[in-house]
């Protein structure tokens, strides 16, 4: 068993890093469900969705050095075309009386219809990405900014498919604790395949020297738009598990503040790796949790009168920057998290010595 | 092997590197010899720079250069600091637009194309300031170039560990590109090159800021480089001595213009070359040595 582990290890170099997250995570799924405190379980669903969308991003971001803010554009899309095709058409009679045609009928089960949403948007993103990787540096990132707006605009606008400014309900609770979590996992392992395939080695060249990579055989336009265009199909994905947890949804819960969240847990935990991106969702979700419940005791006590409103939002920005001050790098510094030392050596010396 | 066989590809089945045909001196007998056996692929046999104008804003960096380079060739390039010898290559490998005249290899017209299509004619280059993919590993940067003319990324992998191994720096081969030694990025930007299989390489001063320890390492690594792989190299360097000891033939530009072309002799004697570069070379003897 442990030399067929070894084995795993030698083909497939990040095996380890993605053990090294994916089976934690699953031992606190485990003893969380086990536990059974909702309130727990809530958290640790919000928890895997925020890391689907947070890998998600980093699969872009990381492997091309483009900041992109326009993610969320992808979760509320992803969101709102998963509710469309997979609430009954009985209810969308109440949610969406205006709907017509043949989407006011569909009805799919959950999980085909959550890729189909994402399939869906990574369609649209890839219409919008073929101009928009042609940019680099601030103009990208400005440019993914406009495109959340746009798309906050339109998803308001869009009221017979969405409510518009009215919240979306009647959705049904198909995020269980087991269903984030194996999201999550899968997610991880393609944010690590991702960065050791091709087009992947391609794209992480061209973040570290453009001109290189081009004259190397690299096209730097299309390997930004493979990872554009997968990584807005992963947001999609949160998208539609996130509504699908919550049960409401409104284009409001999708925009600045869930941005803002996300790029920083990317950004708090170090863009560079997959590792950082998991360590960054953790560390927030962890912190963001931890201050809620203080700020909600000390709201108790009413002091002077007063609750603690904007407690959690104000620490939380402050311990963000002292974060991003201390590690600039991030928490992982860019690094994977690798097996301790002395595991390492025990499955080596088992290791068959490899054929190269 | 024999005429069917591409000059660049110089790394057999299991991934060596292996001489082609015979082993090719430095005489001109040999060049000649081996210029025969590749006179099949003519449609790809020659890097052509036809008439090649570059203005910058007025400036004009490049005018009216024509050169060749031939398949197991080593071409010089040389002039004083700013003659148009770095904008040069950048228009042949698609980094600068051309203002005028054409880029061909062979028959086929590579005026304007994408650097990455350039690429897919294999043709590679290294850069004056090294231009690595700092936080990739030694490793990866070489996958990348040979990934990037169209390799699975397992045979990019296994060419680019059997380059190392030639160059005797597989104990590298897991560190960051970016920690290494100045003289050690040299060297992985030439394999880099190398790693696409290329039919031309364009040399941007290997030497530059080297040693002189590296710099005779480095002159002994293009001088086997050009032996095995019998590509085209076109090679710009202040190195006068590795310039006279690596190339067949020399061409000189001054303010963007051709002064003179020929073999090495022909070069160095030209009285023209003689006041526009080596009157400068003196200046420069300095850096170079230093």
């Amino acid at each position: 068993m442990n030399s067929r582990v070894a084995q795993l290890l030698g083909r497939l170099p990040w095996a380890e890093n993605a053990l090294m997250l994916i089976v934690p995570l699953l031992a606190v799924a485990v003893a969380i469900d086990l536990y059974d405190n909702l309130m727990l379980k809530r958290i640790l669903i919000g928890m895997f969705i925020n890391l689907v969308l947070v890998v998600g991003l980093q699969l872009f971001t990381g492997n091309s050095g483009l900041v992109s803010f326009g993610h969320i554009s992808f979760m509320a899309i992803g969101a709102y075309a998963s509710v469309l095709l997979i609430m009954s058409p009985a209810k969308k009679v109440y949610t969406l009386p205006d709907l017509t045609g043949p989407l006011s009928q569909i009805e799919m089960p959950f999980i085909p219809g959550i890729l189909l949403a994402a399939a869906f948007t990574a369609v649209i993103a890839a219409f919008i990405g073929w101009p928009l990787m042609r940019l680099s540096g601030s103009a990208a990132t400005m440019a993914t900014f406009a495109l959340l707006i746009i798309t906050h605009v339109i998803l308001i606008n869009a009221a017979t498919y969405t409510r518009g400014t009215r919240t979306m309900y009647g959705l049904e609770n198909y995020t269980t604790l087991w269903m984030s979590a194996f999201w999550a996992v899968l997610i991880i392992i393609t944010g690590f395949v991702f960065r050791e395939s091709r087009v992947g080695l391609m794209l992480r060249a061209s973040r570290e020297q453009q001109e290189a990579a081009s004259v190397m055989g690299v096209n730097i336009v299309i390997v930004r738009w493979v990872a554009w265009v997968v990584s807005a199909f992963i947001c999609a994905l949160g998208g539609a598990l996130w509504a699908h947890f919550m049960m409401v949804i409104s284009p409001y819960t999708m925009y600045m503040h869930t941005t803002f969240l996300t790029v920083a847990m990317l950004i708090v935990g170090g863009t560079g790796s997959v590792s950082g991106a998991v360590a960054g969702t953790i560390a927030i979700t962890g912190l963001f949790e931890a201050l809620r419940a203080m700020e909600i005791r000390i709201s108790a006590f009413r002091i002077a009168g007063q609750t603690a409103a904007g407690f959690t939002e104000v620490w939380l920005g402050v311990a963000m920057i002292l974060l991003v001050v201390l590690r600039p790098m991030g928490l992982t510094m860019g690094q994977e998290i690798r097996l301790p030392a002395r595991l390492r050596g025990r499955l080596e010396a088992r290791t068959p010595k490899s054929e190269g | 092997m024999g005429l069917m066989h591409m000059p660049g590809d110089f790394l057999n089945e299991a991934g060596e590197l292996h001489l082609h045909g015979k082993v090719i001196g430095l005489s001109g007998e040999g060049v000649v010899g081996m210029m025969s056996s590749i006179e099949g692929n003519s449609d790809l046999s020659k890097l052509i720079v036809q008439r090649v104008t570059k203005d910058f804003a007025g400036l004009r960096a490049v005018d009216d250069v024509s050169l060749e380079v031939r398949q197991g060739e080593v071409l010089g390039l040389i002039g004083p600091n700013g003659s148009g010898k770095t904008t040069l290559l950048n228009v042949i490998s698609g980094l600068l637009p051309v203002s005028g005249g054409h880029v061909l290899v062979g028959e086929i017209d590579i005026t304007g194309w994408a650097p990455h299509r350039i690429a897919g004619k294999r043709i590679g280059r290294t850069f004056q300031t090294v231009h690595l993919f700092g936080a990739l590993t030694v490793l990866e940067n070489i996958e990348v170039a040979a990934v990037g003319v169209g390799m699975s990324r397992r045979r990019a992998g296994e060419r680019a560990q059997s380059l190392l191994e030639e160059f005797d720096m597989e104990r590298t081969a897991a560190l960051p590109a970016g920690t290494l030694a100045f003289g050690q990025q040299r060297r992985v930007e030439v394999a880099r090159a190398l790693a696409m299989q290329p039919h031309f390489m364009l040399l941007d001063e290997p030497a530059a800021g080297l040693n002189e320890r590296e710099c005779d390492e480095m002159l002994g690594l293009l001088a086997s480089v050009r032996e095995k792989i019998g590509c085209g190299v076109l090679v710009v360097d202040h190195d006068m001595r590795l310039i006279m000891r690596l190339c067949d033939r020399i061409h000189v530009l001054n303010y963007g213009r051709t002064i003179a072309e020929g073999t090495c002799e022909e070069v160095s004697q030209n009285p023209e070359v003689i006041e526009a570069y080596l009157g400068s070379a003196e200046e420069e003897g300095e850096v170079v040595s230093a």
